[in-house]
C-alpha cells in the first residue's frame, strides 16, 4: 500500500518538475517594439517608457525601443523620415506588438501605414482626442492624454471664496485650444480668459483677476515674451490673495495647488495592455481611455499668506512646496 | 473473552488514558493562548493607533506646518476620528486623553470624568496592562502614551469577552476532540472485528481442517496485509504437507519393502551364518563378556568332544573347568580388547602325548563400540606339527649331506686342481723344450698349439681354483690402505702389451690420489679382468675409458671405477648373466678364449668388499660400446684382519 502511495508521490514530483522546468525554460517569443515620438532623456515621454518597463518586467517579453526624436527636429521632412524609419523598424523587426507615445508616432505611423492592419497598436500620450487621428482603428487602442483639470476644479473650489473662475494663458494657438478642451471637460467656461503675450501684460491680467474672480487657473506661460522665472515667483508670492491652480508640474511653485498628470500611469496602462493583447484580445475589444490619476502639490508658501489650510488628507498625500 | 472484546477494552481505555491529560492540558494550554492571542491583538491594535498619531504628527512636522496650530487640529481632528472609526468587538472601548488628561473620545465605562481607578492606574505607568472593575464589571485595560501630543490610549477589554472567546474554544477543542476520539474509537472498533473475524474465520478452517478436511483452503482477500499473508502461509503449509503426506506414505511403503527384503538378507544371513559356523574348518566359538556361549561351530563341539551337548548359553568355564589360568588370562586380556594369538600351543593331554593348537582371541563389539564379549578360534595342528618335525629332520640331514659333499667337491677341485697344474706344468715345459729342439714347422706348430691349449687349462685351473675358494668363503681378503689411482695405473701396465696389439688408447679421468682400503691383489685381478675383456672385445685403434672417483650413495661414500670399450656391446638381457659362472655373452662367445669364470669372480671380489658391480650396454650417453662399473666402499680405516689371504 505505502509503495503505491510512495510511486504517485513520485510520479507526481515528476510531472510537477517537467510543467516548472518548461515553464521556467519558456523563450522569449514575444516582441513589443516602442516608438517614442521623442528622444531619450525627454522627461514625459521617459515616463511612459519606465512605466511600460515596469509593466512588462518579468513577463518574458523581448522589448526593443526606437526614438522618432520630433522634438528635437521638428521639420516635416524630418518627421517624415523618423515615421519612415520607424515603418522600416517594424517591417525589420515585426514585433507582436507595437506601442507608441505621443501624437508624432500616432500621426505619421500608425495613422498613415497601419489602419486596420494585422499588427496590434497601443498608443499613449496623444494629448486631449485621439479621433483626430481617425482611432480607434479595429487593431489600434490606447491611452488618451488629458489635464485633470475638473479634479483641480473640484480642489480649489473647497477654498474659494466664491465660484467664479478665471484663466491666464498665452495668446497662441495651442493655449486657446487648450482653454477649450478645459471647458469641455469642465462642463462650463470660465468667467474670465487672459491671453497675453508679454511678462509684463501677464502680471497686469493676474493681479486683475485676483479681484475678478475667485479661483484662477495658470496656464503655460511658455513662450510669453519677457518672462522671468525668479521674478515670476516673486510676483505670485506678492500678489496671490486668492487660491490659484496649475495642471503643469513645473508651475507649481507658482500655484498654491497643482494636480499634475503621471506619464508611469500610461506607460504602465500600455503595458497591461499589450499582455492582453497578446493573450488574445484584440484591441478593439479594449476601449480608448484617459488618464486619471494625478500628483499633488501644495504650495503652503502660497496658501497660508492667504488663511488657506489644507486638509490634513491633503497634507498627507502631496508633495509640500515650501 | 474473545479477540475483539479484548481489542475494544483496550482501544477505550487507551483513549481515556490519553484523553484525560489532553483535556486538562488542552484546558490550561487554550486559556493561555486565548489571553495571549487578546493581548496580542489588542496590543497591536493600540500600537497601530498611536501609529496613526506618530504619522500625523511626522507629516505635519514634514511640510514644516506643525507648529501651525489650524493644521495641528486639523490633523487631531482627523486622526481621532480615524480612531473612532477603529473597529472593536462589543465590550471593547477606547478612550482617548489629550496631553491634559482630559477625556477627548470617551468609551464605555469612561465618561466625560476620568474614573478614579483609571488614574491610579495611570500613574502607575504610563504606558502597559491591568485589570480594572468599573461599575462592578472587571475589565482588562491596555494603555499607552503617544510619542507626540503626549495623548493617552485607553483600551477597555470585558472580561466577558475573553471567557466567552475561551468557552468558545473550549467547546470548539471539546467537540472535536470527542469527535476525533469517536472517530478513532469506531474505526479502531472496525479494523478489530475485519481482523478478529478473519482470524476467526482461519480459525474455523482450521478446525475443520484439523478434523480430516485437508482439501480446504482458506479464502483469500484482495487485502495484502499480515493476516492475508497467514492465511496463504498457512494454505501453503497443507499443500506441503499434503505433499509431503504423499511422500511419507511413499517412504513408508518403500520402507516396508526394504524391511522385508532386509529381514529376508537377515534370514539368509543367519542361514549364511549358521552353515559358516556348522562348516567352519576351524573351531569357533563365540561368547559374552561372562564367557557363556553364544555361538559355537560344529568344529568346536567335534574337536573337543562336545558333539551333541547343548552348551549355548553354558560358560566355557565350566565347560572346560581344568582350562589353564595362562588361557583365562589370555580370556581376560582379549575382554579388555586386546587381541591375542599364538600360532602353536601345546597342551598335555591324558595320555601324556602333546596336543598342538594354533589359536587366536579376540574381541567383538556392540554397535555402541562397546566390548559385547569374545571370539576364540582355535585349530588343533598337532598333525602338520608332527609333519613339519619330520620335514625339518629329512633337511638337516640333507644339509649336512651337502656341505660334506661341497667340502668334498672343494676339496676335490683344490687336489685337482693342484694335482692337473703339475703334470701341467710339465707340459707347457716340455713343449716349450721341444719347440726350441724341433725344426719341422709342421711339429712346431703343433707344439705351439699345444702349449697354447696348456697355458689356457692352466689359466681355467687357476680360476676355478679361485672360485672354489672365493664361493667356499675360504678367501679372506687382505685389507690395506691403498692409493687406487696408482693399483689402476699399474694394472694398466700389467695389460700393456694387449693395448699395443691392437693400437688401443686408453683415457684414464680421476681426480688425484683416493686412499681407501682394499686387498690390492683381489682388486688389480678385477681390474685387469675388467680391462682385458675392454680390450678383447674392442676394435683396433679405438679407446678405452677409465673412470675413477667416489660418491655418496646412501649415506656411504663408495670408490666407483668403470671402464667404457667401444665395442661390439651386450644385448640387454644377457648384461646380468655375464656374471653367471661359465656364462659368456652370444656376441662375444666366439674366439673369445675365455673361461667364462673371469667375471664371476670379479663378482665374488667385489662382493667381499660388500660392493656391486654391474654392466651397461650401451654406457649412458654412448650409442655403442659396452661399461663395466664396480662400487666398493671407501673407507680409510682398515678393518683388523690377519694378513693372510690364503685362509683355506
Amino acid at each position: 500500500m505505502s509503495g503505491v502511495i510512495f510511486q504517485k508521490i513520485l510520479a507526481g514530483l515528476f510531472f510537477f518538475c517537467l510543467f516548472t522546468t518548461s515553464a521556467l525554460a519558456e523563450p522569449q517569443d514575444k516582441k513589443i517594439l516602442f516608438i517614442n515620438s521623442y528622444h531619450a532623456g525627454y522627461e514625459w515621454s521617459d515616463g511612459i517608457e519606465k512605466g511600460l518597463e515596469t509593466g512588462l518586467k518579468g513577463k518574458n517579453i523581448a522589448l526593443e525601443k526606437f526614438y522618432m526624436d520630433t522634438k528635437r527636429n521638428r521639420e516635416a521632412e524630418a518627421i517624415k523620415n523618423a515615421a519612415e524609419m520607424a515603418r522600416q523598424k517594424i517591417e525589420a523587426f515585426r514585433p507582436d506588438i507595437v506601442i507608441t507615445a505621443d501624437d508624432n508616432a500616432a500621426k505619421h505611423v500608425i495613422a498613415p501605414h497601419y489602419k486596420d492592419s494585422a499588427l496590434p497598436f497601443v498608443f499613449t500620450g496623444v494629448n486631449w482626442d485621439a479621433s483626430v487621428y481617425g482611432f480607434p482603428y479595429a487593431n489600434v487602442t490606447g491611452m488618451e492624454e488629458v489635464s485633470l483639470i475638473r479634479s483641480l476644479m473640484d480642489n480649489l473650489a473647497k477654498y474659494a471664496k466664491g465660484n467664479r473662475t478665471g484663466l491666464i494663458s498665452i495668446d497662441a494657438i495651442s493655449g486657446k485650444r487648450n482653454v477649450d478642451h478645459f471647458e469641455k471637460e469642465l462642463g462650463y467656461s470660465f468667467d474670465k480668459v487672459y491671453y497675453v503675450k508679454s511678462f509684463d501684460e501677464w502680471k497686469q491680467r493676474f493681479e486683475a483677476l485676483q479681484a475678478e474672480v475667485d479661483i484662477v487657473i495658470l496656464e503655460n506661460p511658455k513662450g510669453i515674451t519677457g518672462w522671468d522665472n525668479q521674478k515670476g515667483k516673486s510676483f505670485i508670492e506678492a500678489n496671490t490673495r486668492i487660491p490659484t491652480g496649475t495642471t503643469h508640474v513645473w508651475l507649481a511653485p507658482y500655484a498654491v495647488l497643482t494636480i499634475a498628470k503621471i506619464p508611469e500611469e500610461q506607460g504602465m496602462w500600455a503595458a497591461e495592455t499589450a499582455l492582453a493583447i497578446l493573450a488574445g484580445k484584440s484591441p478593439s475589444e479594449i476601449p480608448i481611455v484617459k488618464n486619471q490619476q494625478g500628483k499633488l502639490y501644495l504650495n503652503l508658501k502660497l496658501a497660508t499668506p492667504i488663511d488657506i489650510v489644507f486638509d490634513y488628507s491633503m497634507i498627507k498625500n502631496a508633495e509640500i512646496i515650501k | 473473552m474473545k479477540l475483539q472484546a479484548k481489542i475494544n477494552i483496550f482501544v477505550i481505555a487507551i483513549l481515556l488514558l490519553l484523553a484525560i491529560p489532553v483535556a486538562v492540558s488542552g484546558y490550561l494550554i487554550i486559556n493561555d493562548i486565548v489571553f495571549e492571542l487578546y493581548h496580542e491583538r489588542y496590543a497591536s491594535k493600540l500600537k497601530s493607533m498611536s501609529y496613526e498619531i506618530e504619522e500625523a504628527y511626522e507629516t505635519l512636522e514634514s511640510a514644516g506646518i506643525v507648529e501651525l496650530k489650524a493644521y495641528q487640529e486639523g490633523a487631531k481632528k482627523t486622526v481621532l476620528s480615524k480612531l473612532q472609526q477603529y473597529e472593536l468587538e462589543d465590550s471593547v472601548y477606547l478612550t482617548v486623553l489629550d496631553e491634559d488628561l482630559k477625556v477627548i473620545s470617551a468609551g464605555g465605562p469612561i465618561g466625560e470624568e476620568l474614573p478614579v481607578e483609571v488614574i491610579e492606574a495611570l500613574e502607575q505607568a504610563s504606558s502597559g496592562e491591568s485589570w480594572l472593575k468599573l461599575t462592578g464589571v472587571s475589565y482588562y485595560s491596555l494603555f499607552t502614551k503617544t510619542k507626540y501630543w503626549d495623548w493617552r490610549l485607553i483600551l477597555l477589554v470585558d472580561n466577558k469577552v475573553l471567557v466567552s472567546k475561551q468557552n468558545e474554544y473550549l467547546i470548539l477543542v471539546s467537540f472535536t476532540s470527542i469527535a476525533v476520539f469517536l472517530v478513532i474509537y469506531f474505526i479502531s472498533i472496525r479494523v478489530a472485528k475485519t481482523y478478529s473475524d478473519r482470524v476467526s474465520l482461519i480459525q474455523k478452517y482450521l478446525q475443520k481442517m484439523a478434523q480430516g478436511e485437508h482439501s480446504l483452503r482458506l479464502p483469500q482477500t484482495s487485502m495484502h496485509d499480515e493476516i492475508s499473508l497467514i492465511s496463504e502461509e498457512i494454505n501453503d503449509l497443507i499443500h506441503q504437507i499434503e505433499l509431503n503426506t504423499e511422500e511419507i506414505e511413499g517412504h513408508k511403503r518403500d520402507l516396508e519393502k526394504r524391511i522385508a527384503e532386509r529381514t529376508a538378507d537377515l534370514v539368509k544371513t543367519q542361514e549364511y551364518l549358521k552353515i559358516f559356523v556348522n562348516y567352519a574348518p576351524g573351531a569357533l566359538a563365540m561368547f559374552d563378556c561372562d564367557m557363556r556361549y553364544i555361538v559355537v561351530s560344529q568344529r568346536w563341539l567335534k574337536d573337543y568332544d562336545r558333539v551333541g551337548k547343548d552348551v549355548i548359553g553354558m560358560s566355557h568355564y565350566d565347560d572346560f573347568p581344568d582350562l589353564p589360568q595362562r588361557l583365562k588370562q589370555v580370556h581376560q586380556r582379549a575382554l579388555a580388547g586386546e587381541t591375542i594369538a599364538a600360532s602353536e600351543d601345546s597342551f598335555l593331554q591324558k595320555d601324556g602325548s602333546l596336543q598342538w593348537i594354533r589359536w587366536e582371541v579376540h574381541p567383538w563389539y556392540e554397535k555402541d563400540g562397546v566390548i559385547g564379549g569374545i571370539i576364540i578360534f582355535s585349530e588343533d595342528i598337532t598333525r602338520i606339527k608332527l609333519l613339519e618335525e619330520e620335514k625339518i629332520s629329512h633337511l638337516l640331514q640333507g644339509k649336512e649331506i651337502a656341505e660334506k659333499a661341497n667340502e668334498t667337491k672343494s676339496r676335490f677341485l683344490a687336489n685337482m686342481s693342484h694335482e692337473l697344474r703339475t703334470p701341467m706344468h710339465a707340459i707347457l715345459s716340455f713343449t716349450n723344450l721341444a719347440r726350441k729342439r724341433v725344426e719341422d714347422e709342421k711339429v712346431i706348430n703343433f707344439l705351439d698349439k699345444i702349449h697354447t691349449s696348456g697355458k689356457r687349462l692352466t689359466h681355467m685351473l687357476n680360476d676355478l681354483l679361485d672360485l672354489s675358494k672365493l664361493e667356499a668363503g675360504k678367501l679372506v681378503p687382505d685389507f690395506r690402505k691403498h692409493d687406487f689411482i696408482a693399483v689402476v695405473k699399474a694394472s694398466i701396465d700389467e695389460i700393456h702389451s694387449l693395448l699395443n696389439d691392437k693400437n688401443i688408447s686408453v683415457e684414464m679421468e680421476y681426480d688425484g690420489p683416493l686412499m681407501s682400503c682394499f686387498d690390492k691383489k683381489l682388486i688389480t685381478q678385477v681390474i685387469v679382468n675388467i680391462l682385458s675383456n675392454a680390450i678383447k672385445f674392442s676394435p683396433e685403434n679405438s679407446n678405452i675409458t677409465i673412470t675413477v672417483g667416489n660418491e655418496q650413495i646412501r649415506s656411504t661414500e663408495m670408490l666407483v671405477f668403470s671402464v667404457i670399450d667401444e665395442g661390439m656391446g651386450i644385448p640387454r638381457d644377457e648384461l646380468d648373466a655375464v656374471f653367471d659362472s661359465f656364462v659368456q655373452s652370444t656376441k662375444t662367445r666366439v674366439d673369445s678364449g675365455g673361461t667364462g669364470l673371469g667375471l664371476p669372480i670379479s663378482k665374488e671380489i667385489i662382493d667381499l668388499h660388500l660392493g656391486n658391480i654391474w654392466a651397461e650396454s650401451p654406457p649412458r650417453d654412448k650409442v655403442v660400446g659396452s661399461a663395466f662399473i664396480f662400487q666398493i666402499p671407501l673407507t680409510r680405516n682398515c678393518p683388523t684382519t690377519n694378513n693372510s689371504s690364503q685362509a683355506v
